[in-house]
């Protein structure tokens, strides 16, 4: 198990933690965060190419905080590959067997095993200038696996791949993983953390936000940080309740933006999700019915099943609708009337 | 339909200017061999005393090259990756060489070699007289050479990504050992045009090894004295083979300039 206890690291402006952290053995961990949020600091200390300021790193028990990073044995892939030009694949693969003195017998076959298991085989003799990008990454990820390395430290694996490769790479990273093979993955994409992650933490500004299952921290999000970065759109933070006590219930949000919805209110919930897909839109009050209210409509940007319709409900306001279920959908800047789902919004508390 | 390329007037203008740039350098040399008798430069050729001086001349400024790049690429490496206090006047220190008269150089390498100094009494007392010997003469070409080395090999140093010897790091190399197999030989086409700049201003250097050594003579110093003694006409052939002899040994070390990977 690695274990992160207290570090902190201070970059010039830039304030790193404290941060606790507890990646288990065999575990694949994500950790997501917009680009400066401090995971790749952090993934820069876990491999001993920055020195903490302060706190503990321990692997196993055993404390590494001071050891050298060409000591830990772990292996690090960062997102530009950062192959050795000047030599041919089979050297870059070969690069720390060689420091390891593992004897030639054994060397080959391991080099072998990685060539043959990563499709490289008839690379090894091809410089780095004469690869393609998924083959470069395929390279780099075996030259690191070839140290057979006891934590795979992977800064932004995926970014500069197209769809295909980065499919491809997924499925190559969990089959690693079903193999054994411990893995902390750094990323910024949520959908990749997602896929890959078995366990998860979201962090900002150089502060972990949050930690756990990617099933918990997509559902039940700690804050609108953690909320708008894993790809929720209407998250609000509750300031006030009302229940006047007629089946309904109004509640203050953010931005004093409130709505009313027809549920049973039990306790203030400390933040309401409401699901894109859980907002109808019309045209004209009459259809909208009870509960409904004035939005104005501010854009549509289409997305991948359809459109996602940004409104000023008071508060920003996401709804995503289908191609088919656009064409009632006037010019931007129209006044439209919009209901919320009761059954639909998710009380976070 | 027709594209018709025109030159523009601020193109022509770049060409103009240029081309009378290169005709100021080009011209003087072209006027020296070709007022130079080939009968002249062949009888230079087999002068004892000439070939002596450009054997000296190689010799030094080779000897001069390779000591001084032990401490040179080391001292490089440390500007290129370290950060320490007083690094801007350090990176200064080193071009003072170039912007000093070489004439002062010179004063000051005959200073701290002479019989009175610290080097000088240590170099006696090993039987070595650094004053009028090949050892001051190449002590006096590293001194105002040396900086192209540096700036060439830090330049180098600089353009290999950290995060590539980060990598070797973390694949579990030594720091010497990502220096030897990652830094030395990504930097080495910086390092090696570095080399032969130092190696052939060495060779060219006239102020600075006049004061040191006027004897044995190198070279540049020969050619001083012909001028002086005989005149224009006698300096001139062994200028003539001295810089055809220049010429050759900068192309020959060019070529030994690796390609760069594409």
């Amino acid at each position: 198990m690695l274990e992160l206890i207290d570090i902190s690291k201070k970059l010039g402006a830039f304030r790193l933690g404290p941060v606790q952290l507890r990646i288990e053995q065999g575990s694949y961990f994500c950790l997501a965060g917009r680009s400066g949020a401090g995971k790749s600091v952090l993934l820069e200390l876990m491999a001993g190419l920055k020195m903490p300021d302060s706190g503990r790193i321990l692997w196993k028990g055993t404390d590494l905080t001071l050891t050298p990073a060409n000591k830990r044995g772990f292996g690090l892939l960062f997102q530009d590959n950062q192959l050795f030009p000047h030599f041919t694949v089979k050297r870059n693969i070969a690069y720390a067997m060689h420091r390891l003195g593992i004897e030639r017998k054994n060397a080959d076959l391991r080099l072998k095993k990685w060539a043959e298991k990563l499709e490289l085989v008839p690379l090894l003799d091809r410089y780095p200038s004469g690869l393609s990008g998924g083959e470069a990454k395929r390279v780099a990820l075996a030259r690191v696996l070839a140290m057979e390395p006891s934590i795979l430290l992977l800064d932004e694996p995926l970014i500069s791949l197209d769809a295909s490769l980065q499919r491809d790479m997924r499925a190559l990273l969990r089959r690693l993983h079903r193999e054994g093979q411990t893995i902390l993955h750094v990323t910024h994409d949520y959908r990749e953390a997602y896929a890959l992650a078995g366990e998860l933490a979201v962090i900002g500004d150089g502060k972990l936000v949050q930690q756990g299952s990617p099933g918990h921290v997509f559902t039940h999000p700690a804050n609108a940080f953690v909320a708008e970065f894993t790809g929720l759109k209407n998250y609000f933070n509750v300031i006030r309740t009302h229940a006047p006590g007629n089946g309904t219930c109004s509640f203050l949000l953010d931005n004093n933006f409130s709505i009313e919805l027809a549920v049973n209110h039990t306790e203030t919930p400390s933040a309401l999700i409401i699901p894109e897909d859980g907002i109808l839109l019309f045209q004209h009050e009459a259809e909208a019915g009870p509960g409904s209210w004035k939005v104005k409509l501010i854009d549509k940007i289409p997305t991948p099943g359809g459109f996602e319709i940004e409104l000023d409900a008071g508060g920003k306001l996401f709804v995503k609708l289908t191609d088919h279920q656009l064409k009632d959908i006037p010019e931007n800047g129209s006044t439209m009337w919009c209901r919320i789902k009761p059954e639909c919004v998710r009380m976070i508390r | 339909m027709r594209i018709s390329h025109r030159i523009s007037y601020f193109q022509l203008g770049l060409v103009v200017l240029g081309g009378l740039l290169l005709l100021f350098v080009v011209a003087p040399l072209a006027g020296m061999f070709f007022s130079t008798p080939l009968k002249d430069v062949f009888e230079t050729t087999k002068d004892e005393v000439v070939r002596d001086s450009i054997e000296l001349t190689l010799l030094t400024a080779m000897a001069a090259t390779l000591v001084a790049a032990l401490g040179a690429i080391p001292l490089a490496y440390l500007l290129a990756r370290k950060d320490f206090i007083l690094k801007r006047l350090v990176a200064g220190i080193i071009d003072l060489p170039v912007v000093i008269p070489h004439s002062a150089a010179g004063i000051a390498v005959l200073g701290m070699i002479s019989r009175n100094s610290i080097p000088g009494q240590a170099a006696s007392a090993l039987g070595l007289d650094l004053v009028g010997n090949p050892a001051g003469i190449a002590i006096a070409m590293a001194f105002v050479s040396v900086p192209f080395l540096i700036n060439a090999a830090r330049d180098g140093f600089s353009a290999v990504p950290v995060r590539m010897e980060q990598t070797a790091l973390s694949l579990g190399a030594s720091p010497l050992r990502v220096f030897f197999t990652i830094s030395l030989p990504l930097a080495w086409r910086h390092i090696l045009s570095g080399l032969i700049m130092m190696f052939a201003r060495g060779m060219s250097e006239f102020g600075a090894v006049v004061i040191v050594a006027y004897h044995p003579m190198i070279t540049p110093v020969l050619i001083f004295e012909r001028f002086g003694a005989f005149g224009l006409s006698y300096a001139r052939p062994v200028a003539v083979v001295f810089v055809v002899v220049s010429l050759l040994f900068f192309i020959l070390l060019r070529l030994l300039v690796p390609r760069k990977h594409a």
